[in-house]
């Protein structure tokens, strides 16, 4: 079904335009990036990477092989960048860029028919669509190129069920398919997923969908040019607005940027917003429309395209599409924006990926090399604008939390199989810091009130599952406490090693005597007023808020 | 699939008898107010999300032959207010006739922009760069008494980055009060079989405090310290946030039947009412929420605006009758803000809609506002006429107001220096401040 | 709102059309490499030959069907909310002149969406337009789904125009709605016959209309231009020539690929006609 892999024909020629290019990341990143940072030590840089590309948190041995040997980070994270957990993380980590997992859209799950406790399964299937061939083609190793080029999606089995794509009959789970209604081949661009998120109306006529494009292929954010009628004369004549789209800057960026681009896009035109067939059917014989509608030539930048899968070609060979993968997954992995003065980095990482051929996890690679992925500090004598930006201590993102967690502990937040911590409805997504795609679009940085509230809500019930079913219970569950029982004290061997496990693997660190003595003191106080297994709940439940365990 | 909102609907105006068995004088607001410092003035933010149609209600263009005035509507002023009256929108002129005294319109200000999303980010920052702070955000990180919930935000967007801490959101549902009351964890599927006694949770939460005290004050170079502040700040604000959890359960004031947010409005005051809120924002999307955004269709605006102005009715009545901090009521202490993150053509399109228009007008009540005028105005063009800003009067050498004049306004009603949030050479519309 | 699940008629139908060659993968493309490698210079000619033969019978199959119009949906649509209602969903939403319904009556018909009935002035003239976004599942299970606005009118000449826009299918339908079309179609009458302009697609066909149809000058013949969407997703061009219905097909880049008739078009343009000007 995949499109053959196109040659990286864009991408190399940025390579080769490039003069004397700066190193590619390897194991020697440039010298400014390196300055005023300090790595993370190893345990901490690993946990950051295992959460990061995995979302959970690495496993007590692999803590304790890279704390004897440093150098296995780099080989763990190898290895994970083939782990199948990649692809989830993958989705989530976009989703803060895309918005597609949003709790909404035009078309709403009773036009499917889909009872209330279904919502959430549809919509984030909807808006996971152009997310998971993303994530897809990076696992794979196909180029980034096939985002705008694939002829196939990849969905499950209720878009299989409900939209025409030849999805296998009697399967599950997230699979490659092709859509059956002869939409060209244009990989995210011609996912409904996307397009249900970026809706269009008879006003709009495509010009959102075009700058939501540039904004996401090419990093160029066409929106934020400022647009006045009070500078353009006479618009409310006919006359008056011929003159602005012709000559007033605004109104002519925006004719001649956006409306090519959007003119390639009116198989995806409804002509009735809200209804089904309308949204989730291709209709090529729209294809021309938008030349009329808009009276431009389709074409990106400039260059003229014969619809909507050349212009993916197009794009895939436009430099900016290459750079902008780069910067977006930099500012992914980073956690914050890319600086004005950092533009050398991104072009170096650029050039990492021409030279991988457009595959993104040499990219991620390189990525975790650089200084700001890897800082945890910062030298006394940073500058005020290195202190201001850059993020040595991260929040768990709400999906990360959610997979650590349960990993971690078993335990599921969750009523009636919708994940309290993954959607705004009924959950607390936004609340606990996370992005809808919508009131909310970038993550956030620091802790707040209702984070705080989140947080200990689902400490408390993770820890509470976790001792429940393995030391009321003594239930296998996760082994969590393995070798522990209810009736071991402080001093015991079992207690004190598993105490000072679950600091090692929730942090990474290793707590110091007066740490373990002040836990052991609070242990007792509290197994005395309520007993073995609530104190125990209690200190899982602490340990599971521990400013060490909601940062990388 | 949408229904289509009902042509026939009429309104039910609330506590408007009140109103006019006063009499006259009693009309257009009270008249003897106590005062607040601005330094301890609240915000109450209303956004009529979708991009409202300024000619409806704002904007009595009925001289202009390019504009296509509403039928039926006529120009009409109460209390200094000049505004578009209709019989099917009784609670616009039951607004003014309560509130003109303390209202000032904002006329003919533009929004350099035509998408929601671009729009709204200039009206709440002004300059709408990423990572400006929103004015409520700005607002509420400069409250003088340090509340619990900084900027609570019922619905709609907030736009912070150095303020994000403050920003509270409650959820569309009630999440915020399931959390504190331990329900969205004893409801779900593997709900713990008991919770933690109040003893254990009090010395898990003291814990708690002492580590992050002890991590931040340990962090190394560089870390930030204003994350382990946050967090410790978080906790202490959690701390007494579960002593008053149930001071987020108001119940609506008025029953909800399609599209209103008098839940939100009630928890909104109870909100500014305790002192725990310097900024409340409600985001209101019209009749049955089918947004304002009216490219076909434009007669809904009618029914959107009377509801929105039913709203701010009895949001009015409320912050009168509630008590304020100085000894006056909530509302001599209270700004209600009303925006809409865009206006609309002057022109019908072909499907009796009108499209987007970066000229929008904005609406200020209560404390701290130079009522009864009609700040700025729409000249022949239907976009901005310059105006003096100290005075308002409308002048060939004035400013033409943007959305980025808003922010030093609102900061100056709330004593924030804008220095550092806005562009050089912004000043405040004067003509607005009382 | 009713519970029964939404069988996706039309996306199947349209699925079902499309075939393999909706499909736009190299392995499902349908032309058989092994087969072409093996053809001469005068085979390959036969190739393209056939192609521009099965393009002409694909749009003519379709004008057999029937072209999409106004009337047909609007009065399918009607009848089906008619024959179902007997009064049991609230008679407030379900009127004659439109409403909004989630239901499913006594008789077994389920309703969901709205529609509305109304006389507008339009550019063109007076009209009547039907306006629906809404799906009735029969008792057999079978679904009307329609999306969009029929419009029949008057023009201040004194001619008819009909609008059919959106998608509109219901597969125990006649003619083009039973498997189905998405359309942006306008049709004028004149005094030998309809006009047609914009785009629709049914029946296996993608078809940009350009002034097609029995313009006076020629008589009882036809005339325009037609923009027809191959498989691969390519564009080519029909300029009708002589007032026939027939022509050269040509590429996007002009280049003539051969010529053929639309046989079935003057009798489907006179069908339109007295479907349209009753």
């Amino acid at each position: 079904m995949r499109a053959p892999s196109l040659a990286m024909a864009g991408l190399a020629l940025v390579g080769s335009c490039t003069t004397e290019p700066p190193p590619p990341y390897g194991d020697a990143p440039p010298q400014a990036q390196v300055e005023h940072r300090q790595d993370l030590d190893a345990p901490r840089l690993l946990r950051r990477m295992s959460l990061d590309l995995r979302g959970v948190l690495p496993s007590v041995e692999e803590l304790d092989a890279v704390e004897a040997d440093p150098a296995l980070v780099a080989d763990l994270r190898d290895t994970w960048l083939d782990d199948p957990l990649l692809e989830e993380r993958l989705v989530h980590l976009l989703a803060e860029r895309w918005h597609t997992r949003t709790d909404a859209f035009d078309i709403e799950h009773y036009d499917y028919g889909f009872e209330d406790h279904e919502a959430y399964a549809w919509y984030r299937s909807v808006g996971e669509e152009p997310l998971r061939l993303m994530a897809r083609v990076v696992v794979e190793d196909r180029s980034w190129t096939e985002v705008v080029t694939a002829d196939t999606t990849v969905a499950n089995e209720l878009l299989g069920a409900h939209w025409p794509l030849d999805y296998p009959e009697g399967e599950t789970g997230w699979q490659e398919v092709a859509y059956t209604d002869g939409r060209p081949a244009a990989g995210v661009l011609a996912t409904n997923g996307l397009w249900w998120r970026y809706s269009t109306s008879a006003f709009n006529q495509n010009r959102g969908r075009a700058a939501a494009m540039t904004r996401l292929l090419i990093c160029e954010d066409v929106l934020s040019r400022p647009v006045s009628f009070a500078d353009a004369p006479n618009l409310l004549s006919d006359e008056g607005a011929a003159e602005a789209i012709a000559t007033e800057p605004a109104c002519v960026s925006c004719h001649a940027t956006l409306e090519p681009i959007a003119a390639t896009l009116y198989g995806f035109f409804p002509l009735e917003q809200y209804n089904v067939a309308e949204a989730d059917t291709y209709h090529p014989e729209r294809e021309l429309q938008g030349e009329a509608d808009l009276g431009v030539t389709r074409a990106w930048y400039g260059t003229p395209v014969d619809g909507l899968g050349e212009l993916g070609q197009v794009i895939a060979e436009d430099p900016r599409f290459a750079r902008c993968a780069a910067e977006s997954f930099a500012a992914a992995l980073w956690r914050r924006e890319v600086a004005l003065d950092e533009q050398a980095h991104i072009d170096a990482l650029r050039d990492e990926l021409v030279l991988a051929d457009g595959r993104i996890k040499p990219l991620l690679r390189a990525i975790t090399q650089t200084p700001a992925y890897r800082a945890g500090s910062l030298s006394d004598d940073a500058p005020a604008d290195l202190l201001d930006r850059e993020r040595t201590i991260r929040l768990l993102p709400p999906d990360v939390l959610r997979s650590s967690l349960e990993a971690l502990t078993g335990f599921r937040w969750t009523t009636g199989d919708v994940p309290l911590l993954d959607e705004d409805s009924d959950g607390v997504r936004i609340l606990a810091g996370g992005v809808d795609g919508e009131e909310v679009q970038t993550p956030q940085e620091e802790p707040g009130l209702t984070w705080a509230l989140v947080g200990a809500e689902l400490a408390e019930g993770a820890a509470a599952h976790a001792v429940q079913t393995e030391l009321v219970a003594e239930e296998p569950g996760v082994q969590l406490f393995a070798g522990l029982t209810l009736d071991d004290r402080p001093g015991d061997t079992p207690f004190d090693g598993t105490l000072e496990q679950l600091i090692w693997q929730t942090t990474a660190t290793r707590p110091d005597a007066q740490r373990l003595d002040e836990l052991h003191q609070l242990w007792l106080a509290m197994e005395a007023d309520a007993g073995a297994a609530e104190a125990w709940t209690a200190l899982l439940t602490l340990l599971l808020r521990d400013p060490e365990m909601v940062t990388t | 699939m949408r229904p289509p909102p009902s042509p026939s609907r009429r309104a039910l105006l609330r506590g408007l008898g009140a109103a006019s068995l006063l009499g006259p004088a009693a009309l257009h607001g009270p008249q003897a107010r106590a005062s607040v410092s601005a330094s301890r003035r609240r915000f109450l933010f209303f956004l009529c999300r979708g991009g409202w149609d300024t000619t409806t209600v704002f904007a009595p263009l009925f001289d202009n032959s390019l504009v296509d005035m509403e039928f039926d509507a006529t120009a009409a002023e109460v209390g200094g207010i000049s505004f578009v009256d209709h019989a099917e929108r009784p609670a616009v002129r039951a607004f003014f006739e309560a509130n003109a005294s303390r209202t000032a319109v904002l006329n003919g200000f533009e929004v350099r922009s035509i998408t929601h999303e671009r729009c709204l980010r200039l009206l709440y920052t002004g300059e709408g760069e990423v990572g400006a702070d929103g004015w409520p955000e700005i607002l509420a990180g400069h409250a003088a008494d340090q509340p619990l919930l900084p900027h609570l935000v019922l619905s709609g967007p907030s736009f912070a980055s150095r303020y994000r801490s403050g920003v509270v959101r409650t959820g569309t549902n009630g999440q915020l009060s399931a959390l504190l009351d331990g329900s969205a964890l004893d409801a779900s599927d593997q709900a713990p079989a008991d919770r933690l006694s109040q003893a254990t949770r009090d010395q898990l939460e003291a814990a708690l405090s002492s580590r992050v005290a002890d991590w931040t004050a340990t962090a190394p170079a560089g870390v930030p310290t204003s994350m382990g502040g946050a967090h410790m700040d978080a906790l202490d604000r959690l701390a007494e946030l579960r002593r008053s959890s149930a001071l987020l359960d108001a119940e609506p004031l008025y029953p909800l039947v399609c599209g209103e947010v008098w839940d939100q409005v009630a928890t909104a005051l109870t909100a500014l009412e305790e002192g725990l809120s310097r900024c409340v924002s409600v985001t209101f999307d019209g009749w049955c929420a089918n947004g304002f955004d009216t490219h076909a269709g434009n007669a809904f605006q009618s029914v959107h605006f009377d509801l929105a102005f039913e709203h701010l009715v009895g949001i009015m009545e409320e912050l009168d009758a509630r008590p304020g901090q100085a000894g006056g009521s909530l509302a001599d202490e209270t700004t209600v803000v009303v925006l809409s993150e865009m206006g609309r053509h002057p022109q019908l399109n072909s499907l009796g809609g009108r499209d987007h228009w970066t000229t929008t007008s904005a609406m200020l009540v209560g404390s701290g506002v130079a009522g009864g005028q009609v700040v700025g105005g729409y000249d022949d063009e239907v976009v901005g006429a310059p105006n003096e800003l100290s005075t308002g009067e409308l002048t060939s050498g004035g400013t033409r107001l943007l959305s980025r004049h808003l922010g030093p306004t609102l900061l100056a009603l709330g004593a924030v220096d804008p220095g550092g949030f806005v562009g050089g050479g912004i000043e405040p519309i004067g003509a607005l401040l009382d | 709102m009713h519970h029964a699940p939404v069988h996706p008629v039309f996306i199947a139908v349209l699925a079902a059309c499309s075939g393999p060659e909706g499909a736009t993968s190299p392995v499902d493309t349908g032309a058989a490499p092994d087969i072409a490698n093996h053809l001469d210079g005068t085979a390959a000619d036969d190739a393209m030959e056939r192609n521009v033969a099965e393009t002409f019978a694909a749009v003519d199959a379709a004008m057999a069907v029937g072209i999409p119009d106004p009337r047909t949906a609007s009065e399918a649509a009607l009848a089906i909310l008619e024959l179902g209602d007997d009064g049991t969903c609230p008679s407030s939403t379900l009127s004659e002149q439109g409403g909004s319904f989630e239901c499913t009556a006594t008789t077994g018909y389920a309703f969901s969406g709205f529609f509305s009935l109304m006389e507008l002035e339009e550019p063109n003239g007076q009209a009547e337009v039907f306006s629906a976004d809404f799906l009735v599942i029969d008792p057999a299970g079978e679904t009307f789904h329609a999306g969009g606005r029929a419009s029949l009118g008057q023009t201040t000449g004194g001619s008819w125009y009909a609008n059919l826009t959106g998608s509109w299918v219901y597969p125990v339908a006649e003619g083009w709605l039973e498997d189905g079309a998405s359309s942006n179609l306008t049709a004028e009458g004149t005094s030998t016959g309809p006009i047609l302009t914009g785009s629709a697609r049914w029946a296996d066909a993608s078809l940009n209309f350009h002034q097609v149809g029995a313009e006076e000058s020629c008589g009882d013949g036809v005339s325009g231009s037609l923009d027809v969407r191959d498989p691969g997703g390519g564009w080519l061009g029909l300029d009708l020539e002589d007032c026939t219905p027939c022509g050269v097909l040509q590429d996007a880049a002009g280049e003539a690929l051969g010529e053929g008739c639309l046989d079935a078009l003057p009798d489907a343009l006179v069908a339109l006609d007295e479907r349209l000007s009753q």
